[in-house]
């Protein structure tokens, strides 16, 4: 059955930029779309994705603590973080907080299945936070 | 001083790499150059250090690099979402590429964009400067690496 994908990015590009790239998918399909932190708890208790991605640069609540709250709610959400900020002070708080996986900007297709299919093989945490 | 050539073969190979993956486009380094009614974008990194980078570019520039992005034709207001995201995503790679190297850590917010040559501070003796040309366009770069030292 084909999983569905919510991106939280402050910047609509990612988005258009993964549907393009997963178009072909059968496995994935990129459903949803949020612009922001705040709004990533309401958007996962809406639309209930099988995985989230989350920029980690954005306005408001940075991706981190925003996936942090939404973990601590749902420990059973699968997240993968998605940035440019690849360095390992950020990498280790992300698997602190439950993140299953990190997804470095600018990506390839190959590069988000890869990190998609793992984030599945994965067994979120319980008590992730 | 080896700050300063560190810092500068990070910004220099990231923004020829990052552009080119991202758009397309080969930058080729230039003489520097008036950038006539530039339009910026300013990221600021802050936390055991401080960065500043800076893009200055034509519209005309801004435009083919919204359209790669986008893979469509592109409108006036699509322009400063794709640049932002384009320097969002360089930034990020060169303040990741200073935190490795000098083992600190310092984070940004959002890439904001202006429509004029806008400049937070006055160019500095250490001020890194870059220029590039693409087809008839050209693109101005600079860096502003601090460290933050205690009192």
């Amino acid at each position: 059955m084909e999983k569905k994908i919510l991106v939280v990015d402050d910047s609509r590009f990612i988005f258009e930029e993964m549907k393009f790239k997963m178009k072909a998918s059968e496995e994935y399909k990129i459903a949803y779309y949020c612009s922001d932190g705040e709004g990533l708890l309401d958007a996962y208790e809406k639309y209930r994705p099988d995985l989230v991605t989350v920029d980690i640069v954005m306005p408001g609540i940075d991706g981190i603590e925003a996936s942090k709250r939404l973990l601590e709610k749902h420990p059973e959400a699968r997240v993968i973080i998605v940035t440019s900020m690849v360095f390992d002070d950020t990498m280790e708080e992300a698997e602190q907080i439950g993140a299953l996986g990190f997804l470095a900007k600018p990506f390839e297709t190959s590069d988000m299945i890869n990190i998609f299919d793992l984030a599945f093989k994965k067994q979120p945490l319980e008590n992730p936070v | 001083m080896q700050d300063r050539e560190e810092i500068r073969c990070i910004i220099n190979d990231n923004v020829s790499e990052i552009t080119s993956r991202m758009t397309g486009i080969t930058l080729i380094e230039s003489q520097p150059v008036e950038i006539p009614d530039a339009y910026t974008i300013h990221l600021c990194a802050k936390g055991s250090y401080q960065f500043d980078l800076y893009l200055q570019t034509d519209i005309k520039t801004l435009t083919h690099i919204a359209k790669q992005m986008k893979r469509k034709p592109v409108t006036s207001e699509d322009i400063p979402m794709y640049a932002t995201e384009f320097f969002n995503i360089l930034g990020g790679r060169i303040v990741s590429k200073i935190n490795r190297l000098y083992q600190q850590t310092a984070r940004f917010k959002p890439p904001v964009f202006f429509s004029d040559s806008f400049r937070l501070y006055d160019i500095q003796e250490d001020t890194l400067i870059f220029y590039y040309r693409y087809l008839d366009g050209n693109v101005k770069v600079e860096g502003q690496f601090s460290r933050i030292r205690a009192l």
